[in-house]
């Protein structure tokens, strides 16, 4: 055997090992996702022992949201993960909402803003899900929204064509720090947000107290901005906001 | 093949444990899913390449 073909097997080698430990790496994180969401299901159908009760079931969902929810890669998740997380925010809701029959448990008391809580975080993690992957979720179901990255490139590139005639390097820096473009965006996301509201009975407190709950356990600049804005427009409704200006200056 | 001999067959790969994967995999006696078969090739792909690397060595 030639000198350049045993090259040539031991560069083959070493792809095969690189795209097996790229492949397995995100194989471990879709089975974690898989697993764990699996496991919101078992908890917000109450067919885990611990969450029998409603009580404790909205404690274990709170946690999961809380604990669980923000180490998951949402990359990962499929589509047959997006309906399964759609379904349980569906059943959460519908403990808000009093129109099922909890399971037998009609006469079990339990705590109403900790089930709103739960209803909003499961809300929102649906719908972070569905905008990571590309997804749109509307009653008529899910669609795919997510252009191809081939696509997403060239459309970026025509419309900085359009913009930027004759600085053609410049182009890319330019869009990528575009402020204005990123303010749009953010104020997109907040209408987005608001948006799953809107007909609902839920204060904008409720909905403030959820975002604190979100920037608690991990900053996002889009969470961030909106939660300013909605105390901003509070502040100037003559709302008491003052405990949560303090929270979100620290 | 279930998700816990799943999580230990890609465990070992991400550690570089090729050979130990593909006997796990070879173990199981039900088939592994589609997105998996690939996987199963490969590693087989690389273990023929090992051995012929290895041979030619000497």
């Amino acid at each position: 055997m030639s000198s350049s073909r045993q090259e040539l097997l031991i560069k083959l080698d070493k792809l095969a090992g690189d795209f097996l430990k790229a492949y397995a790496v995100k194989r471990l994180d879709q089975l974690e996702s898989s697993e764990q969401i699996a496991s919101l299901r078992k908890i917000s159908f109450g067919e885990k022992k611990q969450s029998v009760k409603l009580d404790n079931r909205f404690k274990a969902l709170q946690n999961w949201f809380e604990k669980t929810a923000p180490r998951l890669k949402k990359k990962s998740f499929g589509r047959e993960m997006i309906n399964t997380i759609s379904e349980c925010a569906d059943k959460i809701g519908s403990y808000c909402a009093g129109d099922v029959d909890f399971d037998g448990q009609r006469s079990t008391l339990f705590d109403r803003k900790q089930a709103a809580r739960v209803a909003l975080m499961a809300n929102a993690f649906l719908k972070e899900t569905c905008e990571s992957s590309g997804y749109e979720y509307s009653p008529m179901g899910m669609k795919l929204y997510r252009l191809p990255e081939t696509a997403k490139l060239k459309a970026v590139e025509l419309s900085a064509e359009k913009k930027y005639p004759n600085d053609r390097n410049l182009r890319p820096l330019i869009e990528k720090n575009d402020i204005k473009e990123k303010f749009r965006d953010s104020l997109k996301y907040q209408l987005d947000y608001l948006d799953q509201y809107r007909g609902t009975d839920i204060h904008l407190f409720t909905i403030l107290d959820n975002l604190f709950h979100i920037l608690e356990n991990n900053s996002d600049t889009k969470i961030n901005h909106l939660a300013g804005s909605m105390l901003y427009f509070m502040n100037i409704n003559n709302y008491k906001t003052a405990p949560y200006m303090r929270w979100l200056k620290k | 093949m279930n998700n816990e001999d799943l999580k230990k067959a890609y465990n070992l790969i991400a550690f570089g444990e090729f050979y130990q994967a593909l006997e796990q995999f070879e173990e199981s006696a039900e088939i592994a899913a589609n997105s998996d078969k690939i996987v199963i090739e490969t590693l087989k792909l690389k273990k023929e390449l090992q051995k012929y690397l290895s041979l030619k060595a000497f």
